[in-house]
């Protein structure tokens, strides 16, 4: 995608092209944050959670997310629950295995910075992001479901200021 | 308000072009069947953006939610967004795949059901090939799928993959037994194989086959919902067994052609039934094509009802009622309408 | 079929000197045993008519600073009677006879005390691990004065 990161760059220099790119970057930006599909992959309390806000009460399909159970195919991974360092290097391959633009949330205390497991715990990774980038903490134990669509929103509103120029993968996630 | 007077017109037109140009007349008959692949792919594409909707506002209202409320209106424009996302992601290839295998299995999974669509009568006079063969092109045709699923399967170097993609062959070879025979009544009564001829011979709505074939028409209904890999037939891309199944390794574009595929063979099955049950395009009063879309539309809705309501089968107790159930249940029905409507 | 009294009557006659009744919660029967004789008692235990007690609740251990007790939870499930069982170990080095021939349930939960505390058993066919992550070489948790590499302890509250 070489050519589209360069776009912005040509584009300057016709007279009136910049309306093109930052119009070109709004769709695509809009398309992509109103059909983040999310992983299926919760380990503790906080995917009872996810499982909820995904289901008839609060419904995230309104926003166009709904599940995949292959990384392949989805956007966006939410940590939902406690991470132990068992279970770290599988976290970690999964997030390899999505494919780019991908977004994590740390969900609930433990996936933030090891909640009530942060003292006295041996097996308890203190926090996903000591493995893998993360998008928005949300805090929680666990956290509402109409708190975790915050999270969402949060994240739309961080895929709707992407740049063009950011469109080779080493500048991305 | 009927179409043929519309393609008689391009017809004309073109004709004088390649006339004008100083090329000969079968130019004009080529760019005419070029005219009419390129004028069903829109109307697939059109078909398959207001299927992906519909299906997530219906599965939201069956299941006392909203479907997709945010992009446009009700979420209409959900579709184009799931494109223009999948369009962006990354095209990710493992590396022990067998690549020419991975790269060919959407293509011919889409190939195979755009390929059907050259006999569909939308209405009258609105085909674009009335093959004399129609009903046996789409039932040979409609086959390829299954090798596209096990090349899928096979190339993805993935245990879930091969399991889901033989677990879907063996499901879709087996539920075309069913289906053939399920067909052969209807054309037994027709006396004939062509679209168009089944459904000039349901003239009025007592002579629509689905009086005349009922079983036929159920055990119709069955395996075509089996053919296409829907709930609750759907184990070989069931999320919480298989992780998505033949499609694990796809992303990206690959992977929207796989989902185009389901859904044009959703419109495709279900375009069959009203052909050769429903009476096709028949009907008063309205336009023949809108007869068409309407009682298309009818069994799209049945099929998607069948799916957010039913659990799952497992993959033995499918083929349990294929073989055990619905192959006896088809001879019944195939020795019934011989007998009833001899002569 | 046996009540509170006599399955305490019953063990310690069966075994003078070796089983001695406790008191810990009045809901509780518990008897401590010595390290040497816990294949004779559960021997005992599953075979007798009386007692029948073939269903292991679970096996774990406790670090009292000069010893690790271990002990048994096992019930019946036709008699539905209960009983709670002490050892005591070394705290270095500390082995016990495995049951695991008896009560094969007992496989898992002393794999998992032999992990976490370091008691070795004697005769266990499979003595891996699993709990912890596969590349742990950071001793055994669930020790007292046990620091590992991402371990943070409480602080006191004054």
């Amino acid at each position: 995608m070489g050519i589209i990161s360069k776009l912005p760059v040509y584009m300057e220099n016709v007279p009136g092209g910049t309306i093109v790119t930052t119009s070109l970057e709004k769709v695509l930006n809009e398309s992509r944050a109103s059909s983040l599909w999310y992983l299926l992959f919760g380990t503790a309390c906080c995917a009872i959670e996810m499982m909820c806000a995904g289901a008839s009460r609060y419904d995230f399909d309104r926003f166009g997310m709904f599940f995949r159970a292959s990384p392949r195919q989805a956007d966006l991974m939410f940590v939902a629950g406690t991470i132990s360092h068992k279970m770290a290097p599988r976290v970690k391959l999964l997030y390899e295995q999505m494919a780019e633009p991908r977004y994590v949330i740390a969900m609930g205390g433990c996936a933030c910075s090891g909640g009530p497991f942060y003292y006295d715990s041996y097996a308890v990774l203190k926090g996903v992001d000591k493995i893998i980038p993360v998008d928005v903490f949300l805090p929680g134990c666990p956290p509402r479901p109409e708190s975790l669509m915050e999270a969402c929103i949060k994240v739309q509103q961080k895929v709707k200021k992407e740049k063009l120029q950011d469109w080779s993968s080493d500048r991305r996630g | 308000m009927e179409l043929t007077p519309l393609f008689q017109w391009i017809d004309t037109q073109l004709i004088s072009l390649v006339e004008w140009l100083g090329l000969p007349i079968w130019f004009a008959e080529l760019l005419e069947m070029v005219l009419a692949a390129v004028a069903v792919l829109l109307m697939a594409f059109l078909i398959v953006l207001f299927l992906v909707w519909w299906e997530r506002k219906l599965s939201g209202h069956f299941q006392q939610r909203l479907g997709p409320m945010r992009t446009g209106w009700h979420g209409w424009l959900q579709t184009i967004a799931d494109g223009l996302k999948l369009f962006q992601k990354e095209d990710i290839i493992p590396t022990n795949v067998d690549r020419k295998v991975f790269f060919w299995a959407p293509v011919v999974c889409f190939a195979s059901s755009y390929a059907a669509f050259a006999v569909i009568p939308w209405g009258e006079g609105v085909i674009p090939t009335d093959l004399n063969i129609g009903i046996l092109y789409i039932l040979s045709i409609t086959t390829f799928v299954v090798i596209s699923l096990l090349m899928a399967g096979w190339s993805s170097n993935n245990k879930y993959a091969l399991l889901g993609g033989m677990r879907s062959a063996a499901q879709i070879v087996s539920y075309e037994v069913p289906l053939t025979l399920s067909v052969l009544g209807v054309i037994m009564m027709t006396q004939s194989l062509s679209m168009v001829a089944i459904v000039e011979a349901q003239e009025s709505v007592f002579s629509w086959f689905i009086w005349r074939q009922p079983l036929g028409f159920a055990i119709y209904l069955v395996a075509a919902v089996a053919e296409t890999n829907r709930a609750p037939f759907d184990i070989p891309e069931a999320e919480q067994e298989l992780v998505a199944g033949f499609n694990i390794e796809y992303s990206g574009m690959k992977f929207a052609m796989f989902f185009l595929a389901e859904f044009l063979n959703l419109f495709l099955v279900s375009a069959i039934a009203t052909t050769l049950f429903l009476g096709g395009w028949q009907g008063p009063f309205l336009p023949s094509w809108l007869w068409f879309i309407l009682k298309t539309t009818f069994v799209i809705f049945v099929i998607i009802w069948f799916k957010w309501t039913y659990p799952r089968l497992r993959v033995d107790q499918l083929m349990e009622f294929c073989w055990k159930v619905l192959l006896p249940l088809a001879f019944l029905n195939l020795i019934i309408s011989g007998f009833l409507f001899r002569g | 079929m046996a009540d509170h009294d006599s399955i305490l009557k019953l063990l310690t006659e069966r075994f003078p000197g070796k089983v001695s009744a406790l008191e810990l919660t009045p809901a509780q029967t518990a008897v401590s045993v010595e390290a040497a004789s816990i294949v004779e008692l559960f021997t005992f235990l599953v075979e007798s008519a009386d007692l029948k007690m073939n269903y292991l609740s679970t096996i774990t251990g406790i670090d009292r600073t000069d010893h690790i007790e271990i002990v048994y939870f096992v019930s019946s499930l036709e008699h539905k009677h209960m009983l709670t069982i002490k050892t005591k170990v070394d705290r270095i080095g500390g082995k016990i006879e495995s049951i695991q021939h008896i009560i094969p349930a007992a496989n898992w939960f002393e794999r998992e005390v032999w992990e976490l505390y370091g008691v070795d058993f004697v005769n266990h066919p499979d003595l891996r691990r699993f709990l912890l992550p596969d590349d742990w070489d950071q001793g055994n948790p669930m020790l007292r004065d046990w620091d590992g590499r991402d371990f943070i302890r409480m602080p006191e509250v004054q």
